[in-house]
């Protein structure tokens, strides 16, 4: 892991997806921090570990919290980390659009639109 | 019921008959005939459930014929009418339980508009009151009072029983709700498990898809030869036609218009190019503006299906034997008998049956009731889309 590389989070409960996740950040430069199935875990590392530079965001996982939940926590918190929501339910995303710094993606994406989507919403973060 | 009803008005008409028979006059034969009209019409409102206007009319009616054969016939006449007529309608017109109230509020009224009767009738005509009225209006005041002293003493029994029954009625009412409430919920908390289900089976839908579209992408980078990358692209396209598919279906999305043409396009242009580097030229158009219908789901559905059968079967062919330079023309219509035309250009029979491009009768498409068949003649080979109408 190097420390020049900027560090995602990956909040996933589908372990095949979030395998290629890894991969796919791995291949665009990231350092893959650390991978959570559920909100909960996800949120509790955030507060400790506020200087991460990407949060790879599944909406439906396995709790009873979900990622959007997670994500209004963490910017409660005033942790203003980009958000990339990554779902098969397009109910989510007028709910995901109201969250600061946040960009939605529906499933299935390809490695192009996750490279888009990521460009976008760090160009997004840096403005 | 209704039989009792034309009993009253049997018995009233042929007492109004009586006094026509006996005395023939003009108006008073008009006025029987129209109150046997009239009450006739309670009979046919009564049958038709409108009780309120029945009830009006049959009230109406009574105190005209009771006031025209008063004044035809002479007051004692019209007061016997009235008091033959007066409980027989108030039997027929209320509620069991309210009849014995109204009929003393009826006998009340009738005593009262009798005597009003009785002195419009002194002071219009000055004839002396005939003999033995005196006797019977006293009688019909002891009557209704003692009637309604009756009453008012036993209202309160009538009083009790009316709450007794509304009681009953309610708690068989809140019996009711409770069933009802209680199959609410059952069905309630069936739908809320119905939609978990439904969105747990999207969420696993669209994961399986993302693992799919991925894994695709990393074979392509994994292998680079150029048929295999080809192959790969075409089954991320086929991977988005089903993903739209599934939205159309299960999400029921209407999408917009631009999306679909986005789509196609992009389709398009894969093909081209995967068809490009055997053949050189190559065009694929759709006429948009009658084809691409977005509103017309199931339609478009179906012709997205079709699209992706057609190229994929004929791209396939393509990548077995790349000998073919010919350009080829897919042309998308639709004509004004709702046929969607597929047409090949500049292609000869050998070609076309070397290319072995014939139509998938796919389950989807007979299922939407459509037929497909395909024709070569001078040079034009087309596939033809019989689309349901």
């Amino acid at each position: 892991m190097s420390a020049n590389r900027p560090k995602i989070l990956i909040v996933e409960d589908e372990y095949l997806i979030v395998f290629m996740l890894q991969m796919c950040y791995e291949q665009m430069g990231f350092d893959i921090v650390e991978t959570f199935d559920c909100a909960d875990k996800a949120i509790h590392f955030v507060e400790k570990n506020p200087n991460i530079d990407l949060i790879s965001m599944d909406i439906s996982l396995a709790s009873t919290k979900t990622g959007l939940d997670a994500a209004r926590i963490i910017r409660n918190s005033g942790n203003n980390t980009p958000i990339l929501f990554i779902s098969g339910n397009t109910d989510y995303q007028k709910e995901a659009n109201k969250i600061s710094f946040s960009s939605f993606s529906e499933k299935p994406i390809g490695l192009d639109g996750i490279t888009h989507a990521v460009n976008r919403i760090l160009g997004l973060s840096l403005k | 019921m209704n039989t009792f009803y034309s009993i009253c008005s049997l018995v009233a008409l042929l007492y109004c008959a009586y006094y026509v028979l006996v005395d023939i006059d003009i108006v008073t034969f008009g006025i029987v005939f129209v109150s046997g009209f009239l009450f006739r019409m309670v009979v046919h409102f009564n049958r038709r459930y409108l009780y309120a206007l029945a009830n009006v009319i049959g009230i109406v009616t009574t105190g005209i014929v009771v006031f025209a054969v008063s004044v035809g016939e002479g007051f004692t006449q019209g007061f016997v009418l009235y008091y033959l007529i007066t409980p027989l309608m108030t039997l027929s017109f209320f509620s069991t339980f309210n009849r014995r109230i109204l009929l003393a509020t009826f006998l009340f009224y009738g005593f009262l508009f009798a005597v009003l009767l009785h002195a419009y009738h002194n002071d219009i005509t000055n004839e002396p009151m005939e003999k033995g009225v005196t006797d019977v209006l006293l009688f019909n005041f002891v009557a209704v009072f003692t009637f309604i002293f009756y009453f008012i003493y036993n209202f309160k029994s009538i009083n009790e029983q009316f709450f007794k029954d509304l009681n009953q009625q309610r708690h068989q009412i809140e019996l009711q709700n409770k069933t009802l409430q209680s199959q609410n919920e059952t069905l309630q908390t069936q739908n809320q498990k119905i939609d978990a289900l439904i969105t747990s089976l999207n969420d696993k839908v669209k994961n399986n898809m993302q693992i799919m579209s991925i894994l695709g992408e990393m074979d392509s980078f994994a292998n680079t030869n150029l048929s295999h990358e080809n192959y790969t692209k075409l089954y991320l396209m086929r991977l988005k036609i089903l993903d739209l598919s599934y939205k159309m279906t299960y999400e029921q999305q209407i999408l917009p218009q631009q999306y679909y043409h986005y789509f196609l396009n992009e389709y398009a242009k894969e093909v081209q190019k995967a068809m490009h580097a055997y053949m050189g030229k190559v065009s694929i158009t759709a006429n948009d503006n009658n084809d691409l219908d977005a509103t017309n789901t199931k339609r478009f559905d179906a012709t997205m299906i079709l699209y992706n059968e057609i190229i994929l079967h004929t791209f396939f062919q393509l990548n077995k034997d790349c000998r073919f330079s010919t350009a080829f023309h897919y042309n998308c219509e639709k004509n004004s008998s709702s046929h969607l035309l597929f047409t090949i250009e500049n292609l000869t029979e050998k070609d076309t049956l070397h290319l072995n491009i014939t139509p998938i009768q796919s389950r989807f498409a007979k299922s939407q009731g459509i037929d497909i068949s395909n024709n070569y003649e001078n040079g034009l080979f087309s596939i033809q889309f019989m689309m349901p109408n």
